[in-house]
């Protein structure tokens, strides 16, 4: 078998190669590291998440090179329509990049947050494979590899939820992540078997050229329902998020930054790209606009008054949710840039939450946000990062989330819907208001047990330091991100007949 | 990018994507302001923490206005990006947008970076006061203000950060609202001292009269232009000027009109006397809003309309158009005496810089002036215009600060208390030394090379007028290093005052100001210094000149916004011209130096009684009240309004109203109680101050249970949210 994959040119993205590699060799090079006694895991952990971003950077290329943006690799068995495939575009690129830069980060975190845990090996071998499963989804070219590789990182998530297993609540936060996900399966295969039903094939190209542009039937609404249901789950949409609130908080914080960061934006990833392909911007408009507004009320209103502060973040990342879906409800190439743009930038800004926030849990060693009182004075560099990342998520100017904010509020007056654009600033407003009581209680007077602590280690406050700078330089100096997120809602939105082309030829 | 062209070279750039691409133009005003509005929040986290967030905001703007400048290189310049409809003006849509070009970039920057600089100056000059967040609010407010006037890219926008500086300057003179008797300025006796609280009224007031002259201007050309965007202005300036042009006489009194608003916040006469009073705010703030910044406005507004006057002048042949040039040169030449002249009497370090700020921007006016009067002058007068502002800037706001450190230093405002100050803070003693020199206009030292430009200006010029505005300009030269002398010797090199004496009988010697505070000044004076530097080497290698740079700059800017038909002279400045310019400012240092050295340095006399012997009575007591002219502005408007008012009051107040009024009022005072009980007990504290927090915990307190443990609940929210998709899909696609 592998002779035939040979054979026929075995074409697996690289990301996806070195990180899978990464994770296969992991268990021996913990095994040979806790023999000899080096730190050798640890490097080997941060060193395939370095060659995972700089393997990104070689598919940019790569793509940046082709003459239609698209990149078509692994055609196995059959010819393209009926085989799994990838398909490479500039959003494929853009979302790797994203998952990459952040991987990258936590990775060097975590070296530092999980030293005194037993079982890092496993640890890091599961965080790579969840990093190589939403790598394949991000790439992948048809439903069906999408859904390997969403099971993959999946299954990895479940499990790192409820890592830390002598205590209850997370074994049963991973519990619930795992019933519900599973239900959501269930949902996405009942699509997925639409679709084959309805065009014959699962390939993305193919799906378009036959459904894109028809009018309504009974069974595109159910396919619609199913595909908000089954990705909605993952990306914690109000009214499926439940389970986002216990499996954030349970989960070592390096997790959860990866989480909020990445895991449930992969999810809405996937949600945006079936939708383009599938249906026409004008048909979702509107359901995805109401998704939007009660996904964001429902998110800062309960986190309005958590006492929990990793329980706030995880409510703050559904209310980020509901503030992307309104660049998808929009549809035109400036909403999705601002969507996709809002996911970079929330991977660093609520990264940057969890980690500080992280930092500030393994050295006051309690979660509650009044037992956190008065730690600023003792770990500043710390609270600063927390405190700019929560300017960011709340949107105000010189921090990068300004900007993404900005254009998703904007993108929603340019369709003609000023109504979503007040009530998201309405809602961002809101929000402030449990950013600035957080803050306010971590510089104000220490009480005692805040006493005498000292900063977090030199790599958790390194990386930290390192984001909250990317965080607000991107608010001053936006260009960069800002193009390369409009090349990438460009492929989405305008790039379909190079899409399709690439695959029917 | 989208690209709409609306004639054959219009310059708009509409669009969200603009926006983000011109990112910088929209950050350096909204960060201050928002900085600004976030003062009071900040205040509740501690003193420090406010403290380090208004540096922190300030360097937002800074780095925003640094980061235009490659687009200076880049062939973003001009551009006009316009975000969107803002205002429906009797059918004309009004966009709202910033503009970038060379002159804009060189204004930002010039204000941005020197308020930052005087920010971190303030945190210790203003260490301690007990008001600081309200001080931080207008600081931040006003920075954010400035920008906007300077990058907005029609007149209503700038008109809005006209006002927002206008509010921010009558509350930072009037910061020591309490009018403690020590803030008082003015005196000593028997001249009248005024407090804080009416210094920043009078500002307000005199630059108000102005304002309200550009309004009525504004109104005016809408009504012909049907636009208020300064591109759009110059472009269509050939149609709407003529149409102007069938009411005789029109064209001459907008182009007046339009100056007032300029001549009051600038300071020009007749509008001048504001600014002297306007030094009973802190140092730090004169230095900011009256030396470095808010003053330039007036400037800066009368550079960026003069395009449409000079169309007017030179491609319609319109004599009126020339009228705006003609003015604005003779107010500006007539100020830079007439300040000069006063500067030499006053006795308050602080008020001395302040008439010597008039009649610095006199020649920046005087500069703007030129330009318009012969076609071959256009370029020659911006660039001394604009030159000579950024030069200005660094060395007053150097001044301003240095005069600052002194005060603080003292404890007091005259110089009559000093003396002797240079043993005691040399840092302070050198950098002023140096910002002096520039200001004297001593050759190399910028001021020099930017006054020079307005003599050359003129020379270009060449009309009979200009010659006569060179003239006074050049006696105002000799009169600033009379004063410059004047106020060195009084403050750092004459014998210890008492008052300096009695300090250090009581042991409180005076101290050199903080690194804090003389850091900033020192950075001024470096910038400075280097484009002295730079303006001594590009005598001998062009690319280097600093002049040149900005001439080229101005020259595509002009040339950017300019309709195609009219032609841009560019002077070619001979060797000859510079070296009358050059001998003429030599001259007239000369005579400066002679007669302050022989009159002050040299006279181990007590200063305070010479000015006031012999033939030079009359005209100390000429040049002590002002010529004359605040007495009679107060005698006239504030006495004669007052008068007339205590008439009407007498007359129609006590015998009509009195009588009416006890029936109005007690109807009034029930229907209030009335009202306090039933809608303010009621509605309003019942309703929102107490209702709405608790609707928020009670709408949090029903979602919550939401949020339920039980896993079949929550997938059973999934099957729900399903359903209610199909079936809304269904009834909205009329399937069912």
């Amino acid at each position: 078998m592998v002779g035939d994959l040979i054979s026929q040119g075995l074409q697996l993205p690289l990301p996806i190669l070195v990180s899978l590699i990464g994770a296969l060799v992991t268990p021996f090079i913990g095994i040979l590291s806790d023999r000899i006694g080096i730190k050798l895991k640890d490097a080997w952990f941060v060193l395939v998440s370095a060659a995972s971003l700089l393997s990104v950077y070689q598919l940019y290329n790569l793509v940046k090179a082709t003459s239609e943006g698209v990149l078509l690799l692994y055609s196995w068995g059959q010819t393209p329509p009926l085989s799994g495939c990838f398909e490479v575009d500039m959003l494929g690129v853009y979302m790797a990049f994203s998952i990459a830069f952040l991987g990258l980060l936590v990775s060097i975190y975590s070296v530092s947050y999980m030293s005194h845990e037993t079982r890092v090996t496993e640890f890091n071998t599961l965080v790579t494979f969840m990093i190589a499963g939403m790598f394949g989804i991000v790439l992948s070219g048809d439903l069906f590899t999408l859904f390997v590789f969403w099971e993959l990182m999946g299954l990895s998530s479940y499990v790192l939820v409820s890592f830390l297993k002598q205590n209850w609540g997370p074994i049963e936060a991973g519990f619930k992540y795992l019933l519900m996900s599973a239900t959501a399966g269930a949902f996405l295969l009942l699509s997925m078997a639409l679709l084959y039903g309805l065009t014959g094939s699962l390939n993305f190209g193919m799906l378009a050229a036959s459904l894109r542009g028809n009018p309504l039937t009974p069974w595109t609404v159910l396919l619609f329902s199913t595909l908000i249901v089954g990705f909605g789950v993952k990306s914690a949409i109000v009214p499926m998020h439940t389970w986002l609130p216990d499996a954030h908080p349970e989960a070592p914080s390096p997790i959860s930054a990866l989480l909020s960061g990445v895991v449930i934006e992969t999810g809405l990833y996937g949600l945006t790209r079936l939708l383009f392909v599938v249906f026409e911007p004008s048909v979702f408009k509107l359901p995805i606009a109401a998704l939007a507004v009660l996904t964001m009320t429902v998110g800062n209103l309960l986190a309005l008054l958590q006492g929990d502060l990793k329980r706030m973040l995880a409510y703050s990342s559904i209310a980020q949710i509901g503030y992307m879906l309104i660049g998808l409800s929009a549809g035109t190439v400036f909403g999705v840039q601002g969507l996709f743009l809002h996911i970079f930038n929330h991977s660093m800004m609520k990264g940057l939450a969890f980690l500080s926030a992280g930092s500030l849990i393994h050295v006051g060693n309690t979660r509650n946000i009044d037992g956190l009182k008065g730690i600023g004075h003792a770990m500043p560099l710390t609270t600063a990062g927390l405190f700019v990342s929560f300017m960011g998520l709340g949107g105000v100017p010189t921090t990068s989330g300004f900007i993404s904010k900005f254009m998703l509020f904007a993108s929603a007056i340019e369709v003609g819907m000023s109504w979503l654009t007040v009530i998201g600033v309405l809602n961002s407003a809101l929000s402030m208001a449990y950013y600035l009581r957080v803050i306010k209680t971590l510089i104000s007077d220490p009480i005692d047990s805040m006493k005498g602590l000292s900063e977090a280690p030199i790599l958790m406050v390194g990386v930290t330091v390192v984001m909250t700078l990317v965080v607000i330089v991107f608010g001053i100096w936006p260009e960069p991100v800002v193009g390369f997120a409009e090349s990438a809602a460009e492929a989405l939105v305008n790039g379909f007949n190079a899409y399709i082309g690439a695959v029917i030829g | 990018m989208e690209v709409i062209l609306m004639s054959s070279e219009s310059l708009a750039i509409v669009g969200w994507q603009a926006v983000i691409e011109y990112w910088p133009a929209f950050m350096c005003w909204i960060i201050p302001m928002l900085g600004a509005a976030l003062m009071p929040v900040f205040a509740k986290f501690g003193d420090k923490f406010r403290d380090i967030l208004a540096v922190v905001f300030g360097a937002g703007g800074a780095v925003s206005t640094l980061m235009m400048i490659p687009w200076l290189f880049s062939g973003h310049t001009p551009g006009d990006v316009q975000v969107t409809d803002w205002i429906n003006f009797f059918g004309h849509p009004l966009k709202m947008g910033v503009l970038v070009d060379p002159i804009t970039i060189f204004v930002v920057n010039v204000v941005a970076c020197i308020s930052f600089l005087i920010i971190v100056y303030s945190t210790s000059y203003m260490h301690g006061d007990e008001h600081l967040t309200r001080f931080w609010f207008f600081f931040l407010f006003f920075i954010g203000s400035m920008l906007l006037l300077v990058v907005s890219d029609n007149l209503i926008q700038t008109m809005i950060g006209w006002e927002g500086v206008g509010i921010c300057s009558y509350g930072l003179i009037g910061y020591y609202y309490r009018d403690a008797k020590e803030r008082w300025l003015g005196g000593p006796e028997p001249t009248p001292m005024f407090p804080p609280s009416h210094c920043g009224m009078k500002a307000f007031v005199v630059t108000g009269i102005g304002d309200v002259f550009t309004l009525g201007a504004m109104f005016i050309i809408f009504k012909f232009a049907g636009t208020l965007n300064y591109i759009e202005l110059i472009q269509t300036a050939p149609e709407w000027l003529t149409e102007m042009s069938h009411f005789p006489g029109l064209i001459a009194i907008t182009a007046i009109m339009f100056l007032g608003g300029p001549i009051g916040k600038s300071a020009q006469f007749p509008l001048h006397e504001w600014l002297p009073e306007a030094m009973a705010g802190p140092t730090s703030v004169s230095a900011l809003i009256h030396a470095a910044t808010m003053v330039k406005a007036g400037v800066y507004l009368v550079a960026r309309m003069s395009p449409v006057f000079y169309i007017g002048t030179y491609l319609l042949h319109l004599p009126e158009a020339r009228i705006y040039f003609m003015a604005i040169a003779f107010v500006g030449g007539f100020t830079t005496f007439l300040a000069a002249s006063q500067a030499i009497v006053s006795v308050e370090l602080k008020k001395i810089l302040a008439y010597s700020t008039v009649s610095q921007i006199g020649y920046m006016m005087l500069g703007l002036g030129l330009s318009g009067l012969t076609e071959e002058a256009y370029i020659a007068g911006l660039t001394a215009g604009i030159f000579h502002l950024m030069s200005h800037a660094l060395f007053k706001a150097s001044l301003f600060l240095g005069a600052g450190s002194v005060i603080h230093g003292i404890h007091s405002i005259y110089t009559f208390d000093m003396g002797g100050l240079k043993k005691h803070m040399p840092k302070t003693f050198w950098l002023m030394i140096l910002a002096t020199f520039s200001l004297a206009g001593v050759p190399p030292f910028s001021g020099f090379w930017s006054k020079d430009a307005v003599f050359i200006a003129a020379m270009i010029a060449g009309t009979p007028l200009a010659y006569t505005l060179l003239a006074l300009g050049g006696i105002s030269a000799a009169l600033t290093m009379i004063y410059s002398i004047r106020y060195i010797w009084l403050t750092f090199l004459a014998p210890d005052s008492q008052y300096i004496q009695e300090m250090e009988h009581h042991g409180h010697s005076p101290h050199e100001a903080p690194p804090v505070m003389w850091g900033p000044i020192a950075i001024l004076v470096a910038i400075m210094l280097g484009i002295s530097l730079l303006g001594l080497a590009g005598q001998f290698t062009e690319g280097l000149n600093p002049e040149l740079f900005i001439e080229h700059q101005i020259e595509h800017a002009i040339h950017g916004i300019m309709p195609h038909e009219v032609e841009i002279h560019v002077p070619h400045v001979e060797l000859g011209l510079k070296a009358q310019a050059w001998t003429l400012s030599a001259f007239l240092l000369a005579i400066g130096i002679y007669s302050g050295k022989n009159y002050y340095w040299n006279r181990k006399v007590d200063e305070w009684n010479i000015e006031r012997t012999g033939w030079r009575a009359p005209v100390y007591k000429f040049l002590w009240n002002r010529w004359y002219m605040n007495p009679i502005y107060y005698k006239v408007f504030v006495d004669g309004f007052i008068n007339t008012g205590r008439n009407l009051y007498t007359n129609l107040e006590k015998a009509v109203f009195d009588k009416i009024t006890p029936v109005l009022s007690s109807f009034f005072i029930n229907l209030g109680i009335g009202l306090y009980n039933s809608l303010e007990t009621m509605v309003l504290d019942e309703g929102i101050n107490k209702g709405v927090p608790s609707l928020f915990t009670s709408i949090y307190n029903h979602i919550k249970k939401l949020q339920t443990g039980v896993l079949s609940y929550n997938i059973a929210y999934m099957t729900f949210i399903f359903l209610v998709l199909i079936i809304v899909l269904m009834i909205f696609g009329g399937m069912i």
